[in-house]
Parts: C-alpha cells; sequence; structure tokens
C-alpha cells in the first residue's frame, strides 16, 4: 500500500470515529468536571472507599471506621447524615472482621451507601423528603443484608437452645454478624405493644409472689 | 488477527482493555456505553460477581460503518484484572488487534501497573505475540483523583514506569468523568485499522 493510499485510510477512520465519538456537541457539558470534595470533610472517607481493594486490608477498615467515627461527631446535630454514618460503621465492622469470606452484598451496599450519604451531605438544596427517601432505601438494603447474614450464620453453627443466654460480644476481630452494631435496625415497640409486655410481665411477677407466698404458709403451718 | 469475511465484506476488529484490578477498564467501557450508546446502537455484556468486580469479561460490540467497502464491526473487551483469573486474560486476548492498557495512577498501585504489564508481555508471547508489535494505547487513569488529595503518579512517572520503552501513544484520563476516554478508544482504533491494512485492500 502507498502512503497516499495509508493516509487515505487513516482519514478515513478519523473522520468515521469523530462522528461517532465526538464529545463537542454540548450533549457532554459539564462531565469533566466531576464532583471534587477538596474542602469537605468527605474528603478522606471517599478516598479510603475508593482506596478499598478486592485484598481488604485491616489497616484500610481501621481508617475506614476511625473516619467514619470523626464524621459522626462533624455532623452530630444531622440526624439524616447520622443515620448513613450508622450504616456504615457496622458494615465496616463486619467487611473487616469477615473480609474475604463477608458477603459480596457488603462491600456493594458500603459502596452504594457511601455513594448516597456523600450524594446527600453534598447536593445543596436536596429536598428533606428526598434525602429521606434515599436513606429509606438503603436501610431496608441493610436490613436485607442483616437477614442474610443471620441465615448464613444459622446454616453455618447450630442453633442455641431456646431461652439460652446471647453470647457475648467476641473482642478482637474475630468473625461475628452485622447485628451487634445495627443501630438503624433497632426494634421499635408500638404502644400496644408495650402494654401488652407490661401487663405479662405484671402477671409473672404477680404468680411468683402468690406462689411465694403459698410456699411461707406452708412452712409456718408446718411448725 | 481481525475476522475478515471477503464475501460479506465484513471485518470484525477486537480491542481488549487491559490492567490491573480495579483500575478503570470496565469503567470505560460503561462511559463509552452510556455516553455514545444513542450513537452506536449497541448492547453491552458485563458479567459480574464478588463486589462487583469482572468475572469472566465485558463486551461492547458496534459498527463504524463502511470503510474502503468493508463494514466495520468493532468489539471492546476487559479482561478480569484480578491476579487469579490469568486463564481467562489469555482466552480474552487471544486474537487481540489492539490492546488499551488502563494504568492505575494512584500511587499505591504502582507495582500493580508493573506487573499486569508484564502479565500482558507473557500472555501475549504465549500468543506468538509481541508486545512491541501489538498496537497498543496507555491509558493512564483516575487523574480526577488529583483533586480530592489522594497520591497520584504523574503523567511523566508513568511513562517512565510503563511505556519507557514501548513508547505508544499514551493519555492521561479519568474513565470516571469521561477525560480521554474517547481519545483513546479512536486512537486505539485507529492503529488498528492501520495495521490492518493490507486486508482492507
Amino acid at each position: 500500500m502507498t502512503q497516499s493510499k495509508h493516509d487515505k485510510l487513516a482519514d478515513e477512520v478519523a473522520s468515521r470515529l469523530d462522528e461517532l465519538f465526538d464529545e463537542n456537541d454540548g450533549s457532554l457539558e459539564g462531565v469533566e468536571a466531576g464532583n471534587s470534595l477538596e474542602a469537605s470533610p468527605l474528603r478522606e472517607l471517599r478516598a479510603i472507599v475508593l482506596s478499598i481493594d478486592w485484598e481488604i486490608t485491616d489497616e484500610a477498615m481501621t481508617r475506614f471506621i476511625d473516619q467514619v467515627d470523626r464524621l459522626r461527631q462533624t455532623y452530630k446535630d444531622d440526624r439524616l447524615l447520622l443515620a448513613f454514618l450508622q450504616l456504615l460503621r457496622p458494615l465496616g465492622r463486619y467487611i473487616k472482621a469477615n473480609k474475604g469470606r463477608c458477603l459480596p452484598e457488603a462491600i456493594q451496599l458500603l459502596n452504594s451507601v457511601y455513594t448516597n450519604f456523600e450524594k446527600v451531605a453534598t447536593t445543596d438544596g436536596m429536598p428533606r423528603e428526598q434525602k429521606k427517601k434515599i436513606l429509606m432505601a438503603e436501610v431496608v438494603r441493610f436490613k436485607g443484608l442483616k437477614e442474610q447474614i443471620v441465615a448464613q450464620q444459622g446454616r453455618q453453627t447450630p442453633r442455641r437452645a431456646a431461652g439460652a443466654p446471647s453470647p457475648r460480644k467476641s473482642a478482637g476481630d474475630a468473625p461475628r454478624p452485622i447485628a451487634a452494631e445495627a443501630g438503624p435496625a433497632t426494634v421499635t415497640l408500638s404502644r400496644e405493644d408495650l402494654t401488652y409486655l407490661v401487663s405479662e410481665l405484671t402477671q409473672a411477677m404477680r404468680a411468683e409472689f402468690d406462689a411465694l407466698r403459698s410456699e411461707l404458709r406452708t412452712l409456718l403451718g408446718s411448725r | 488477527m481481525a475476522f475478515v469475511n471477503l464475501k460479506k465484506k465484513e471485518v470484525q476488529v477486537k480491542i481488549v482493555y487491559y490492567g490491573p484490578g480495579r483500575g478503570g477498564k470496565t469503567t470505560n467501557l460503561e462511559y463509552i456505553y452510556s455516553k455514545f450508546n444513542n450513537r452506536i446502537k449497541t448492547e453491552m455484556v458485563a458479567i459480574k460477581t464478588h463486589g462487583d468486580r469482572t468475572l469472566f469479561f465485558d463486551f461492547l460490540p458496534f459498527d463504524i460503518g463502511k470503510i474502503k467497502g468493508y463494514d466495520v464491526k468493532i468489539q471492546l473487551y476487559t479482561v478480569p484484572g484480578q491476579v487469579k483469573y490469568n486463564a481467562t486474560r489469555q482466552l480474552v486476548l487471544r486474537g487481540a488487534d489492539g490492546i488499551v492498557f488502563v494504568a492505575d495512577a494512584m500511587v499505591v498501585r504502582k507495582d500493580k501497573n508493573i506487573v499486569s504489564l508484564k502479565n500482558l508481555q507473557n500472555n501475549l508471547a504465549a500468543h506468538k505475540k509481541d508486545i512491541f508489535a501489538v498496537p497498543l494505547v496507555f491509558q493512564y487513569n483516575k487523574m480526577d483523583l488529583a483533586g480530592q488529595g489522594i497520591p497520584l503518579l504523574s503523567y511523566d512517572v508513568l511513562e517512565q514506569n510503563l511505556n519507557a520503552q514501548l513508547k505508544a501513544p499514551s493519555f492521561a484520563a479519568s474513565a470516571l468523568t469521561g477525560k480521554n476516554v474517547a481519545q483513546t478508544l479512536k486512537k486505539i482504533v485507529s492503529l488498528s485499522l492501520s495495521s490492518l491494512q493490507k486486508e482492507l485492500v
């Protein structure tokens, strides 16, 4: 092939590619600007989230948890942002404790919760209702993950006998369930539930005292 | 080697995005797919696993129309970056007409880039191809992180680390924001087609 033929081909290819991948038609404006967090308190946390690799290290996860704790102080007056952080912390601890053995959904959820946390924290003028909606979607996913973890652990370890005491929180980095710190998943009781529980407790105590009284009477009578 | 169908006057060009895990190969394809989908009118296929990582490969085919009377079809592939999937990488690399090496500009990924480039050289050699002879473009990705206080290798350092001998075209880029993603693609398609010119005439 002569040089001119080569140039002609190159020109033809270049022109076709320019037509297909032209970025100056207005449709991509603003894309390159990115979303800089240079002056944001989230900067460090974002860097850590980005640096969490397939091989999850203790160091990265410790830094992650430290940053979440720092931000909990920063946002202590903003309950919505605090709730996002309350989701991130147990996720970080679960991933740190279980590393490669953790459910893959946990890593996906950590990324998703962080992304939405950043979105809610940095988007000016976002209505509170929308923020709440985003948060609630993450809480639902978090609860789903918790159930998955509980189910997984149920398959791995024999069930405890009914009424047996709960195992104490293990120290150090021993594998542990996400439920250990799951703030947003705390069970909330309605007024009816509470009334029912109090009446149950009262009845149980009354029955105990009646039994004790009867036992005392028997003892005194036998003297 | 490109698949050339003389009867149907059709050429298929295979471009493989190669590089270390979490370097941005899939993000390149996702950007191309999301930004130019209305023009390339195609579907992207991605097979993912644990933590959204590429298990097998991502695949994005598109046509660029007739050139020299041939219908030219481009097929973009990514390979899984994780070390343990080398057999898949070798398989995907077979028949590649051009390679984009997506390097991670983060300082902490310096060694992983070098290991991955050596892995590319070895895997090409397994297919009896010479890295110096294959159309190759370097993309130094994640440059957008500079604004976020994350330590990055400079363009010059990356050139010295990876491209000092190969002297292939290279771009500082951000697959996330799209900076130089299209330029990288245009360059590798152009280089690959140039190397195939004898078959097109």
